[in-house]
């Protein structure tokens, strides 16, 4: 430590932060925290979107009400991508500084990603029949979307065939990582063999969209972002949680008053 | 065509995805707590050489 | 034996590793014509299963075609690194002291060698069964040469992650394919553009630019795929 008392005390402890996170018993503690906080942003911004968008805005010049299912498929659609980004390089990281913490952090992260891929491809089906006519096109973004689940169903597939749990996410991490690079020659490809739908990714009524229309739609793809970030941290600890069931550290945290939040599990 | 089923429907339908979601890993977490309290009580206090390493 | 000792130059190691796994495939012979079997079955269930209307065919035919050379190409990916597994000789390969990635290298090429080219030479029989106008045919055949390699590169990254898995065949498929749809969609593409007189040098084009992508990236996820799997 002694090299460290030139750099700046800020630094040092960002850096010591991310070192801390790497350690499971302070990962665990410190998410166990922050997870409430998360569910009530998430909460909050939701119900208000949602409001927003069901009843307020005004009613599209070409769709009619229908667009209001805009305000849930285009952000599960974001999340669905931007979470297997993520997960990416979470599985990068876990590869190449073999941290086990990110490898947990990238498992935990798949389900997610593919609920909302899943949710994307629903309501992007629903938001067809009245718009297009049909539940189905194969236009390139709902194709786009059906491939990115096929990723994610390999990447769970992967870590759920593996015995050992770190060998299983390395594993799936690579597949992750194999499957990032494809995705643009992916979308690429999918969106050339097809151009039926439009590709603008905020309107899909062009240039009618105003204020009224987009507020909604910026508060729940911010909103989704919280639930994310509360249903991994979550899912993280549940993981630890399983695999070290019997380390000593386990027992020590859970005995923790209500911090954790765990102790009602406890006392049931 | 009356758009209202098809906005209710997909909102219902997400609601539900997002739920199951969510609810999951509370499930398991709650049998992996009753695993550690089993644990707990069936032996009191093994003193076997735990792994305490933080890993 | 002395090939495949560190003291051996990388381009030894490589070759005899190649005639290793040709020699070991031509020692089961009927065991190389599954694939093609297997992929003559499938190209004729289509005009069984739609009709024999030339029209229809010709107009699904690069599709089909090609369909039927992914799904085997993924029958055929399984044996890729499964029997040496087995045997305990991956492991071997994994302490030879020779880079892996050239390891798995030789061994897509072989598989390729056994397994894609025949596929290649056997497509003209095909396309004549699904009705590919004449003029399509060298395009086909072109694109069928060009990709089934990038099939065997991609495929075997999918093949060392798996290798180690009881049931890892059937996962084998789902995970290669979203990885093989860009492929699907060029070379058909490129097909159907030679059916309607269009220009499709773009298209080969694209495929050749996939294969030397995959040819230079591949083998090293291959060999990190087989490094996690042999852990």
């Amino acid at each position: 430590m002694s090299s460290k008392q030139n750099i700046k005390p800020r630094k040092n402890a960002l850096v010591l932060f991310f070192h801390k996170m790497g350690s499971p018993p302070w990962f665990f503690a410190f998410a166990g925290k922050l997870i409430p906080w998360l569910w009530a942003v998430f909460a909050g911004l939701a119900a208000w979107g949602l409001y927003l968008g069901l009843f307020r805005a005004p009613p599209d010049y070409l769709q009619g009400e229908s667009f209001r299912i805009m305000y849930i498929h285009v952000p599960a659609a974001w999340m669905s991508m931007l979470i297997y980004g993520l997960m990416a390089v979470m599985g990068f990281i876990a590869l190449v500084w073999r941290v086990r913490v990110m490898e947990i952090l990238a498992m935990s992260s798949a389900p997610v990603g593919a609920a909302f891929t899943l949710a994307a491809l629903i309501t992007g089906s629903l938001w067809g029949r009245p718009t297009w006519g049909t539940y189905w096109v194969w236009d390139a973004r709902l194709t786009s979307e059906l491939v990115l689940l096929f990723l994610y169903l390999g990447v769970m597939g992967l870590y759920s065939a593996h015995d050992e749990p770190r060998k299983a996410a390395r594993a799936a991490c690579l597949l992750a990582l194999v499957g990032l690079v494809n995705l643009p020659i992916i979308h690429f490809s999918v969106k050339w063999w097809n151009t039926l739908h439009q590709d603008s990714s905020i309107g899909i009524t062009g240039s009618h969209i105003h204020i009224s229309m987009l507020w909604p739609l910026l508060i729940m793809t911010v909103a989704t972002k919280f639930y994310y970030a509360a249903n991994l941290l979550t899912r993280a600890r549940v993981m630890l949680l399983q695999q070290d069931l019997r380390k000593g550290w386990i027992r020590d945290a859970v005995k923790l008053n209500d911090d954790s939040g765990l102790n009602q599990g406890i006392t049931q | 065509m009356n758009h209202a089923p098809f906005i209710w429907s997909s909102y219902i339908v997400s609601a539900l995805i997002l739920l199951w979601t969510a609810i999951a890993p509370l499930l398991k977490q709650h049998s992996a707590l009753r695993n550690i309290r089993l644990l707990e009580q069936n032996k009191p206090d093994p003193g076997e050489p735990q792994d305490d390493t933080n890993t | 034996m002395n090939e495949l000792t560190h003291t051996a130059s990388i381009p030894r190691a490589f070759f005899a590793l190649l005639r290793r796994d040709l020699l070991l495939a031509f020692r089961r012979r009927t065991e190389l014509l599954y694939p093609l079997m297997f992929l003559l079955v499938v190209v004729s269930l289509f005009p069984l299963g739609i009709g024999p209307g030339p029209a229809l065919l010709a107009r699904i035919a690069p599709g089909v075609l090609w369909i039927a050379a992914l799904l085997a190409t993924v029958i055929s990916l399984d044996s890729l690194f499964r029997s040496d597994f087995e045997d305990g000789t991956l492991e071997q390969y994994l302490i030879s002291g020779h880079p892996l990635t050239l390891i798995a290298l030789a061994k897509t090429l072989a598989h390729w060698l056994v397994a894609g080219l025949p596929l290649v030479l056997l497509s003209p029989l095909l396309a004549i069964w699904m009705n590919l106008p004449t003029r399509a045919m060298g395009v086909m055949v072109a694109t069928l040469a060009l990709a089934t390699p990038i099939l065997s590169l991609i495929g075997a990254i999918g093949v060392g992650l798996t290798v180690s898995l009881r049931r890892g065949g059937q996962l084998l498929s789902l995970l290669v394919f979203p990885l093989y749809v860009p492929v699907l969609i060029i070379a058909t593409g490129g097909i159907m553009a030679a059916v309607d007189d269009l220009p499709y040098q773009a298209f080969l084009g694209l495929l050749l630019a996939g294969l030397i992508t995959s040819l230079t990236l591949a083998p090293f996820a291959t060999a990190a795929a087989l490094k996690i799997s042999l852990s």
